[in-house]
């Protein structure tokens, strides 16, 4: 390696561990790239830290965000207590400034979500095993891999009219709706009462249905998009590979562990025999790993990212940690017939020891519920709008609810006819805003956050701002006409029109 | 058992049933009558009367089943010689077959007698009707073929119309159908039918019975009336004819250009009988002396329960029929009389007349068929084709409806699998959107003759007409059924316009089995509108100027099954969330409106699972409905889950219930805010005190000062208020202790 790329670094540590001179190194959880030497690690740590400290003094709820210095940034997150994020990010002329902190930030707490939902929290896997090993792991199994995905939208993050982490919901019909809600309780009921504990229903990548609370359906949602709906599986090998991996390990047992060596030399330890949790991974998954998932003949998706099974049999079913609804591990079961996506969570407490529940869950689908999914696709891809079905001619808009987690926003397409201006315009005035949250926040007072603004750009654009509680509206409106008031009746039709009139002001 | 008293609205019943003795019974007690030397019965199923000539006198009792000991009407008899007799539609004129060759005619008003010789002495007569087609009035069936004729306008004579010449060596009729059928040929398996209705009449085109040959020896004996049933099933006209040499009974349905075989039952007996009774036939295997029924829109191949005896029920409490305080009487006259003779169920001297009497012969005796519901639900264990059953039931449409709630009940409770609960959904909506299409089709239409009642007058009254069923190709024949007129309203426009309704809102009402059966006639009820009238006693509220249907509807649904099933606990909420889920999709396809009280229950049901996402979810996909009731509920669930909370105070916003948006808001401390809104909305129901004492608790002068100076802006002449006095000297006191 010629020179070491570091236009992207990020560190985790735990400011709790190595308190004692000369065990510093025992904070480092992660560092990425991880060539990086020891002493550039340290000292990135160490002047986070001596941040992080010198901040708390004044401000002890939320320390530090970022440093800004004329060639990078360091953007500060804090997802558990005692442990931290810091994501150093280089500036490039070409490119300009950096985005958000607070979009940078949630590329931090999106990389976090997700990892709790496959490893459970760090601060859980450093209990189960002090020496932090797992939890190194872990970390250095998963997020190489998030980086390589997430690199360019760290790199440019102008995206003020959209919202990292949330759920992007398909607009539905109510009949459709409740046949969607009707089927979904089938598929349940069909399984044995409990055992189906929740399912996710994607058509494309936007979401129909969960039964999940917002958070772990923002998180779930995430993966989906990014590795189970049909853009994403893996259509290379067309879905053989698994069962190539899978002939080798059955042809013989040399070959079995060959395979499973191809896997963990691609950058990991193998896990330690902390199997207790584990017994049936002999290696930590990756489970964000590039074209690791197919579509088998029968529908269902598979995946060997958690490797095989003792025997070679079969790829090992993988399984999540839900967060928010009950702490538990869960089987992961995807389906899938043309752009429909249905993941089903079975509980693995449910399951008897060692039984692989999913074989008995797939007997059931093909044999119930698979026509009434495929009916379901047939209504919903006739109900689909198309990629611009969310424009709303003369607007460029983005609509957050926090509560659950959903946004609506004008499509890509229609978002990058902005002039940069605009877009520039925008960032700046949610960076503003989201200061000023973060002081409403600390504060805390009771009644819900109320916002309203209207700047008037260079351009003489109009970017309108308006929040009520959780619920965030961002409009552009270029070439709209001149006056404010004109604006305000704008944004005023717009909010009866596109959101149940949340954003009325009166 | 269930011998629930129907006093309250909505006896939950219990499918338990009768033991399930049987499917079938006849209500203890029958009519029965005496008079001294009468040979034999006849009932006249164009009048609904029985008539029992003795020696000169003929005697008739109009068959309504809810005064069984009424005195006959008598006419004297000039010949006492009787083959058959039967009454004009409007009761006014008897004939009387003497002989083969002779009718004679009895006016029971003016008193005129006149007889009719046969045209020829080489056809004798074989029988004789009286019908409704506008061409003639009466018709005798000879051996050449059919004669019509009209009455004089005296009515003191037939003048012959038309001849329809035949070889016809018997005939089968019924009322009900307007259907005659001739038999000829060797065999007697060469059918002619002709319809005789207020439409008009229709020619069917000839049809062989299929007599499938056993053997190449055995020789297959001629059909004989007996053999040949005319039976009407929701409205449709078939011929079920018994092959005895197969065993087998062959089904054909008539239709107006074709008469098409529907297919082969078996038969277990060598002497079978029919009835029909609310549509479902009934065979009954004489020999073996069991009851099979038979539904046409269930699978005909299987009987719709198992082969069991027909049974003598003797409680008089049950709901639907008899339940009058003279029939107590003569049951209790009559009860000693019970004796073995009275009970030899299927005895010889039973005859079977249509649709669902039994004339005991030896006995005197006159029974009705009924179904016990009850039973059928009990032994079904196909709950989807039991439901349709059941709501498909017009005799006894509370205790289906009833019946059907339970069952609907049970299957959540006994968590049975989601899928089957959503085929019973479906079933239950599916049937009541029928229902409320038939009936707006009959408002409509109903007013229409309304109106052209007034300018056309010289209406006939045209209860029984034929409609025309427009299906897929061909067009059947069905016999019109006229719901039954309620009340008061004046009885032949009532009639007309029903049966036009019927005919131009053609008809897939009919073709799906939701028609109300039965006719209802100038002068006598039918069986129906007794029942009805019995059930409107119970249920005044339900059947308050409206039929009582089986069809179950959403608020029913809602009070009778899904709140009781959340208050007795036992089953947990996701499933009946589950279920309700099923139920509004089902609701929804069939464009049904949901109840507000079925959505709050829901939500309710998923907030006692703490499932809040998918609460949002649905108020945002608008599975749950915007509506007050809903927006209150998730205010209430929102205090322990603040998202619901703002869900609900926007769904109140939107729907613009100002005060009840206000005083939540207010509630919470948003004082100027509420203003704000009070202003834009223009809500006057909140008075100006009420933003004055929240201003003045919260001990904040600026806030104070804010509402003052927002009063004096905008209400009218608020400085003669005494409210301006006294908060102006809070102010004022307030300003003092600051400074």
């Amino acid at each position: 390696m010629s020179e070491l790329d570091t236009s992207v670094q990020l560190c985790i540590f735990d400011t709790s561990r190595g308190q004692s001179d000369g065990q510093e190194l025992d904070k480092i959880l992660f560092f990425y790239p991880s060539e990086s030497p020891f002493s550039a690690q340290l000292s990135l740590i160490g002047l986070g830290e001596g941040i992080i400290t010198f901040t708390k003094m004044f401000s002890p709820n939320a320390p530090c965000d970022i440093i800004d210095t004329e060639k990078r940034s360091h953007v500060f997150f804090q997802p558990e207590p005692d442990i931290w994020m810091i994501l150093v990010i280089e500036k490039r002329k070409e490119s300009g400034e950096l985005g958000r902190t607070r979009a940078l930030q949630a590329i931090l707490m999106e990389a976090h979500g997700l990892f709790t939902l496959f490893y459970g929290s760090i601060r859980a896997l450093l209990l189960n095993s002090p020496s932090g090993d797992v939890a190194r792991s872990c970390l250095q199994a998963f997020l190489p891999d998030y980086i390589s995905v997430k690199r360019l939208s760290m790199l440019s993050s102008h995206s003020g009219l959209q919202e990292r982490g949330t759920i992007q919901m398909m607009a539905l019909d109510r009949s459709t709706a409740l046949e969607v809600q009707s089927v979904v309780d089938l598929l349940q009921s069909w399984f044995g009462s409990g055992r189906i504990h929740h399912t996710l229903l994607l058509f494309q990548d936007l979401l129909v249905s969960t039964t999940l609370p917002p958070e772990d359906a923002a998180h779930l949602y995430t993966y989906a998009r990014m590795r189970l709906i049909p853009a994403a599986i893996s259509t290379s090998s067309g879905g053989h590979s698994l069962k190539k991996v899978l002939s080798r390990a059955n042809s013989s047992s040399v070959h079995l562990k060959a395979s499973a060596s191809d896997i963990t030399a691609a950058g990991q330890r193998p896990s330690p025999a902390d199997s207790s949790n584990h017994h049936s991974q002999f290696f930590t998954p990756r489970p964000l790993q590039h074209d690791k998932w197919w579509r088998d003949n029968d529908g269902f998706l598979v995946t060997d990212a958690w490797g095989v099974d003792a025997q070679g049999m079969s790829a090992i079913t993988p399984t999540v940690w839900l967060q928010q609804s009950s702490q538990e591990r869960m089987k992961l079961v995807a389906y899938q017939h043309k752009q429909l996506t249905v993941v089903m969570l079975i509980s693995v407490m449910h399951l008897a020891p060692n039984a692989d529940g999913s074989h008995v869950l797939r007997n059931q689908v093909l044999e119930k519920a698979s026509n009434k999914l495929n009916a379901l696709e047939d209504r919903l891809s006739k109900e689909w709008g198309g990629i611009n079905a969310n424009h709303v001619p003369g607007y460029r808009y983005l609509y957050v609810d926090y509560d659950s987690r959903v946004s609506k926003a004008s499509p890509a397409g229609k978002i990058a006819t902005l002039t940069k201006d605009s877009l520039l315009s925008l960032d700046k005035v949610r960076s503003e805003i989201d200061i000023a949250k973060g002081r409403c926040d600390g504060s805390g007072e009771a009644q819900p956050y109320e916002l309203e603004t209207c700047v008037r750009t260079r351009s003489n654009a109009w970017v309108v701002v308006r929040i009520r509680g959780n619920h965030e509206l961002y409009l552009v409106l270029e070439r709209a006409s001149e006056t404010l008031l004109l604006t305000a009746e704008a944004t005023e039709k717009f909010s009866r029109r596109h959101c149940d009139g949340i954003f009325a002001s009166d | 058992m269930a011998s629930s008293s129907s006093s309250s609205q909505f006896v939950r019943r219990n499918i338990a049933g009768s033991g399930a003795l049987s499917h079938v019974y006849i209500q203890y007690p029958p009519f029965r009558f005496n008079v001294p030397d009468s040979s034999r019965m006849i009932y006249d199923d164009g009048s609904r009367s029985l008539l029992v000539p003795s020696g000169n006198k003929m005697f008739s009792w109009p068959v309504t089943w809810q005064s069984h000991s009424d005195t006959p009407n008598i006419i004297i008899l000039e010949n006492s010689h009787v083959l058959t007799a039967r009454f004009s539609l409007d009761g006014k004129i008897l004939a009387v077959q003497n002989s083969d060759y002779e009718v004679s005619f009895y006016n029971r008003e003016s008193g005129v007698k006149f007889k009719h010789p046969s045209r020829s002495h080489t056809e004798r007569i074989l029988g004789l009707f009286w019908t409704d087609c506008p061409a003639c009035d009466v018709i005798f069936v000879t051996t050449g073929g059919l004669e019509l004729f009209a009455l004089a306008p005296k009515l003191d004579a037939v003048k012959l119309v038309d001849v329809k010449p035949s070889q016809v060596s018997w005939y089968s009729y019924t009322h009900e159908s307007r259907l005659v059928l001739l038999a000829s040929g060797m065999q007697c398996k060469t059918f002619l039918c002709y319809q005789f209705s207020a439409g008009g009449i229709i020619r069917l085109p000839k049809f062989d019975a299929s007599m499938r040959k056993v053997d190449e020896t055995s020789k297959a004996a001629a059909l004989t009336p007996k053999d040949v049933h005319i039976a009407t099933m929701y409205g449709r006209v078939y011929c079920l004819q018994v092959d005895r040499l197969a065993m087998e009974l062959n089904v054909y349905r008539f239709y107006r250009d074709a008469v098409v075989p529907q297919g082969t039952l078996p038969i277990y007996s060598d002497t079978v009988a029919f009835s029909v009774v609310d549509g479902v036939l009934l065979v009954h295997q004489l020999a073996s002396k069991v009851v099979l029924l038979y539904d046409i829109f269930a699978d005909l191949n299987t009987p719709i329960s198992a082969p069991l005896p027909l049974l003598i029920r003797r409680d008089i409490a049950f709901t639907a029929v008899g339940t009058s305080e003279d029939s107590d009487i003569s049951s209790h006259t009559e009860s000693k009389k019970l004796g073995s003779t009275e009970s030899n169920i299927y005895g010889d001297s039973w005859n079977f007349a249509n649709p669902d009497i039994i004339l005991d012969q030896e006995n005197g005796i006159l029974w009705k068929i009924h179904l016990d519901l009850e039973a059928l639900a009990a032994s079904s264990s196909n709950v989807p084709s039991l439901l349709a059953f059941l709501q498909r039931r017009k005799l006894d449409a509370l205790l289906a409806k009833q019946l059907s709630m339970t069952v609907l009940h049970a299957i959540i409770i006994e968590r049975r699998p989601l899928s089957l609960i959503s085929e019973a959904m479906d079933v239950v909506n599916k049937s009541y959107s029928q229902f409320l299409r038939t009936r707006a089709a009959s408002t409509i239409t109903r007013q229409q003759a309304t109106r052209s009642q007034v300018s056309a007058s010289g209406n006939q009254p045209a209860h029984n007409r034929v409609t025309v069923e427009k299906d897929t190709s061909q067009s059947s024949i069905t016999t019109d059924v006229t719901p039954e007129a309620s009340g008061n309203v004046e009885k032949s426009l009532e009639d007309l316009s029903l049966s036009e309704a019927k005919s131009s809102s053609s008809v897939n009402a009919l073709e799906e089995g939701q028609e109300v059966d039965g006719t209802v006639e100038d002068t006598h009820k039918s069986m129906t509108s007794d029942t009805i009238e019995i059930s409107k006693n119970v249920l005044p509220s339900i059947a308050q100027g409206n039929v009582t249907v089986s069809a179950i509807s959403p608020e029913e649904m809602h009070f009778h099954v899904f709140v009781l099933i959340n208050d007795e606990m036992e089953v947990e909420a996701s499933f009946l969330a589950a279920s309700i889920i099923q139920y509004m999709q089902s609701a929804v396809t069939e464009k049904l409106k949901v109840p507000a009280e079925i959505q709050v229950l829901l939500i309710d049901l998923l907030a006692r699972e703490k499932r809040y996402g998918e609460i949002m979810h649905f108020v945002r996909t608008k599975v749950v409905d915007p509506s007050k009731e809903v927006a209150k509920q998730l205010l209430q669930i929102g205090k322990s889950y603040h998202p619901i909370f703002m869900l609900g105070l926007n769904m109140l916003r939107q729907l613009s219930f100002h005060g009840e948006y206000l005083s939540e808001i207010l509630q919470q401390g948003r004082l100027l805010e509420a203003l704000r809104y009070a202003r834009q909305n223009r809500v006057e129901a909140v008075p100006p005190s009420t933003f004055l004492e929240l201003a003045a608790a919260s001990h904040d002068r600026q806030k104070l000062a804010c509402v003052m100076r927002f009063c004096l802006d905008f209400v009218p002449s608020f400085e003669t208020t005494s409210e301006y006095q006294t908060y102006s000297a809070v102010l004022n006191q307030q300003k003092l202790v600051l400074a």
